[in-house]
């Protein structure tokens, strides 16, 4: 049965035991951001620029150091034991855990985002008189960020349980290899799309020429095939973090220690 | 409150643990788990706190399936391991963190912990030694009021005082609704509190008797010569004399010396378990 209070105590534990590195990590990002916002009082154009543009690289790091941290009591026999007994059962450990690398980061994340950027710009305009506007995210751009966040996340949270030594480092070498392994592959449907159908080069660059093999099942770019393409892709995408999420899960579930 | 049945375990092909290993433990008892380096100690208590799963058989505590993990059997189970882990705190700091997943921890007996093993709560844990570290995570293992306690030498670090102090309260907190489980190589530290003797040796438990049962079959006896002697079942020589086990026979009490017992099982298992009908 899942018990709330055992959920709350183990949250409260990876909040307090991660607080102080975490807090620095934050308060590193919020002088940065000062940084960025006080470059962009002294820019000379400061209405063409986006503030919000670090935010993705920034939630994707610290959802990556989270993840990892998280699960840090892992990495040694001794305090692997203690996370192992202490007394909640492996859902209410993983989502605390999991509640803490994704809902928790990118808000907090978020939070400290327009909390700066609101601070700084009202200061900037009042020091420089410049009237620069509060600049803000669209939903669909929070929804792409807030994806994109969760899809790293939930690789290094796997990882972070799959590997108890120096986990950062070997999930990186297992995405850099899939990449590696996907490029391949991709090359070779590439290969075969163009020994299917034929390509006319000219002065201009080269254009496709319409001979596709109806048996690949194979169209140009911007034709039906690539946008499917595209939407299968953003299918597993959006799949990939519950996949390793779960795997997560019964990975925690069956670690012997 | 723990049965192991038919457990068979090993950490590859060629590494055995146990074959076949079966044990139920009951309140009201300390255990003394003896064994020689590798015969499986900390791999048992791991088995019965659910830190490593049995191949085969099983392995159950308050009846529920060590395995499983369930947190109603974590709240009623701890697991004291050789090396101790604490966090970079204060010991308030750690029991505020800590202590509020313990259901029935008592603040009280672990401030009397504290106090009696001289430790100041205000204290990081950081800069602690070893021994005041391993103090503490006593301590919190005691106050916890756990119904099974696991220990896995527990008296490693801990200076002479402590050793006495450990054991009167580990003794103090005992009672039939629990049982403390001690693996040690220190047999002399805690001779006196152990009251059910269980000898692991080649995959399989030697002995499994209380200190009463093992009088009753057992005399232990220091002899300056082992001439005229009649009916040794072992001896061995240390600078006081001669330590004599005979049977016995005549309903004589004696104190069991741990460490003569242990070797008596090693080098004649077939003898112990001939005595002890196992």
């Amino acid at each position: 049965m899942f018990s709330y209070k055992r959920f709350s105590e183990q949250f409260k534990i990876n909040l307090f035991q991660n607080a102080f590195r975490h807090g620095m990590f934050l308060l590193i990002v919020c002088l940065g951001l000062i940084i960025i916002h006080y470059r962009f009082f002294h820019s000379g154009a400061p209405s063409h620029q986006d503030l919000f543009d670090s935010a993705g690289f920034v939630l994707c790091l610290m959802s990556i150091i989270n993840s990892i941290d998280v699960f840090s009591k892992l990495r040694r026999t001794d305090s692997g034991i203690q996370y192992m007994m202490m007394p909640a059962n492996t859902l209410e450990k993983y989502s605390a855990a999991w509640l803490y690398s994704t809902l928790f980061t990118f808000l907090v994340y978020l939070v400290a985002y327009y909390i700066i950027h609101f601070l700084s710009i009202s200061v900037g305009n009042m020091i420089t008189g410049y009237g620069a506007s509060y600049q803000s995210m669209d939903l669909s751009r929070l929804w792409e960020l807030f994806t994109g966040t969760m899809f790293v996340q939930s690789i290094y949270f796997l990882g972070s349980v799959y590997y108890r030594k120096n986990p950062f480092v070997k999930t990186t070498a297992v995405v850099f290899g899939c990449i590696v392994v996907i490029s391949i592959i991709s090359s070779y449907i590439l290969k075969l799309y163009l020994e299917n159908s034929g390509i006319n080069f000219n002065s201009s660059g080269f254009t496709w020429n319409i001979t596709t093999n109806n048996n690949l099942m194979l169209d140009l770019p911007g034709s039906d095939f690539s946008t499917n393409l595209v939407e299968i892709l953003k299918v597993i995408l959006y799949l990939i973090p519950f996949g390793c999420w779960t795997a997560a899960f019964f990975k925690l579930k069956k670690l012997e220690i | 409150m723990i049965e192991v049945k038919n457990m068979n375990f090993a950490y590859s092909k060629k590494r055995t643990i146990f074959e076949n290993l079966s044990l139920t433990l009951k309140g009201g008892h300390i255990y003394g788990l003896l064994g020689k380096n590798g015969a499986g100690k900390t791999t048992l208590l791991k088995n019965m706190a659910g830190l490593r799963f049995p191949q085969s058989g099983s392995c159950t505590v308050l009846g529920m399936e060590s395995k499983e993990r369930k947190a109603e059997m974590l709240e009623e189970i701890y697991f004291l391991p050789e090396e101790i882990w604490l966090p970079e705190v204060t010991v308030s700091g750690y029991l505020n963190l800590y202590a509020g997943s313990y259901p029935k921890f008592d603040y009280q007996i672990f401030d009397r912990c504290l106090s009696e093993f001289e430790i100041n709560s205000k204290e990081l844990l950081k800069h602690m030694s070893f021994g005041q570290r391993k103090k503490v995570a006593i301590s919190f293992a005691l106050a916890t009021q756990c119904k099974i306690l696991i220990f896995d030498e527990p008296t490693n670090g801990l200076d002479i005082p402590s050793k006495g102090q450990f054991r009167k309260l580990a003794a103090e907190v005992i009672n039939d609704e629990r049982c403390l489980i001690l693996s040690t190589h220190q047999v002399r530290d805690l001779e006196c509190l152990i009251d059910t003797v269980i000898i692991l040796d080649n995959s399989e438990v030697l002995l499994n008797n209380t200190t009463e049962q093992i009088c009753d079959k057992l005399v232990f006896k220091t002899l300056l010569s082992l001439e005229n002697q009649q009916g040794i079942l072992y001896s061995e020589f240390t600078p006081r004399g001669y330590i004599a086990v005979f049977e016995n026979t005549e309903a004589f009490d004696s104190r069991i010396d741990l460490e003569v017992l242990f070797n008596m099982s090693t080098q004649h298992p077939a003898l112990i378990k001939h005595l002890f009908n196992l």
